[in-house]
């Protein structure tokens, strides 16, 4: 070969090249596959609110058609946007609202946050499922909690992490801590009406209707539920009508 | 063009494919891409897909980096094969975002680290920088399997034993387990990761006794 392969020009030269080729590549794939990854990601949103909601198993919610799940959430589930004090923003879409991307945004300031409110119906009676977002130990943790329709009782969780670890942090996930939700009474206010929230705690449970166990082993994303479960429905509270400082 | 046409199943090339599945596989003998092997052997489905992923990551890689071996320069040939690389893992991990979006998040992070798996490095360094791509091709197909033989193994002994079915299908009613008043209970330890170390250290050892001239002398 004439070139010598060895010279700096040909070195960068191919560099460019390579990166140039390479990058088209991955940008052409990525737009191209970009409408099939967005719809999987608006579709599990959908059966987290539909099983959170308590209607459906989150097994047969899987082996659900997308269409189909669309249709039941499209028919079933009304959507509410509200602000830190509870009243609500109109013209927006709470699906629009990615909990994790929203929370990240608003981390320093939590007064300007969107808060999406998602309404289920069903045979007249009302579930409202929100949606909270918090920081495990590797990245974010997010879940969908709904209220009964007295608006204060807990009736189902589902949580999910980005990245906690498999066999501690990631039980978070599974059905056994999200069913402490639900097994006994679990309120956000007292009969008082002072704002209490859901706090995970260790060590036995003092207030058994505000708090829950804490997830052994697992300290920092189980502190993370907490901090996300406490202050994090204050402002539904507010929209409910509830008096909270 | 014939002849190299006929000797790409000659004997020797024939090694390529079967070496790896036993006497120089990847996982066993050389004992390299030990962390995937650890991580997602969980189910036998993510075991496959994650096999699958890297079967077509080495293969590809191995061809590219073979056809333009002599136009690669020497002074950034390992950058240029973790370029290529990457870019093949990312394909794969966009794929598998847009149509099995459930596997690959149980895969999660372990696609991306299909670029540090030294199984593909290795074959790149080793083999398909000084191979035509004809046997660079039988070289990866080669590794691959004995990379997917060993994770298919291990992920069925995991899967059976810690979740009680196979590819997600249960044969183990749930009226058998102790929750349930029965007599039976899955082995938690098979759903953790250090118990894939004692699996691949198994068919080690079974292998090693089957073939006795893999054991080292000391």
């Amino acid at each position: 070969m004439a070139v010598n392969k060895n010279s700096i020009g040909y070195t960068v030269t191919f560099a460019i090249v390579l990166v140039t080729i390479c990058g088209a590549l991955l940008a052409t794939l990525a737009t191209s596959l970009k409408p099939a990854q967005k719809a999987n990601v608006d579709n599990e949103k959908r059966q987290f609110i539909l099983a959170a909601a308590g209607a459906y198993k989150m097994e047969d919610l899987k082996a659900m058609e997308k269409a189909e799940i669309s249709k039941i959430f499209d028919e079933k589930i009304a959507q509410n946007v509200f602000d830190v004090n509870g009243n609500e923003i109109e013209g927006e879409k709470a699906f629009n609202i990615d909990i994790v991307k929203e929370f990240k945004a608003t981390k320093n300031d939590a007064s300007i946050r969107k808060y999406p409110m998602y309404t289920f119906k069903d045979a007249g009676k009302e579930k409202y499922i929100i949606p909270m977002a918090g920081n495990g130990l590797w990245g974010p943790i997010w879940g969908y909690i709904a209220l009964g329709s007295d608006k204060n009782t807990i009736e189902g969780v589902v949580f999910d992490h980005k990245g906690e670890t498999p066999g501690l942090g990631a039980k978070i996930a599974e059905q056994t801590f999200q069913d402490l939700f639900t097994s006994t009474t679990k309120k956000i206010m007292s009969d008082e009406g002072k704002y209490y929230g859901i706090k995970v705690v260790k060590g036995g449970l003092k207030n058994p209707n505000h708090e829950i166990d804490a997830i052994a082993g697992a300290t920092i994303t189980s502190n993370g539920v907490g901090e996300m479960l406490e202050p994090g429905f204050k402002p539904y509270m507010r929209a409910f009508g509830n008096e909270i400082k | 063009m014939s002849t190299q046409k006929e000797s790409l199943f000659s004997k020797k090339n024939m090694k390529l494919i079967k070496d790896p599945l036993n006497d120089s596989n990847p996982i066993s003998i050389q004992v390299l891409g030990i962390c995937s092997a650890l991580a997602i052997t969980i189910m036998l489905e993510n075991a496959f897909v994650m096999s699958m992923s890297v079967l077509f990551v080495l293969i590809m890689a191995n061809v590219v980096v073979s056809l333009i071996r002599n136009l690669i320069p020497d002074k950034i040939r390992i950058i240029v094969q973790l370029v290529i690389v990457a870019t093949l893992v990312i394909t794969v991990d966009q794929i598998l975002k847009a149509y099995v979006y459930e596997v690959s998040k149980q895969l999660s992070v372990f696609v991306g680290l299909i670029i540090t798996n030294c199984i593909i490095m290795g074959r790149l360094e080793a083999f398909a920088l000084g191979n035509k791509p004809g046997p660079a091709f039988l070289d990866a197909i080669g590794n691959a399997f004995g990379y997917t033989w060993i994770l298919l193994v291990v992920g069925f002994v995991r899967e059976v034993f810690g979740s009680g079915s196979v590819w997600g299908i249960k044969f183990i009613p749930d009226s058998w387990l102790i929750d349930n008043g029965g007599f039976y209970e899955h082995n938690g330890l098979m759903l953790l990761s250090p118990i894939a170390l004692f699996l691949v250290a198994s068919v080690i050892w079974v292998q090693r006794s089957k073939n006795r001239k893999l054991i080292e002398e000391n």
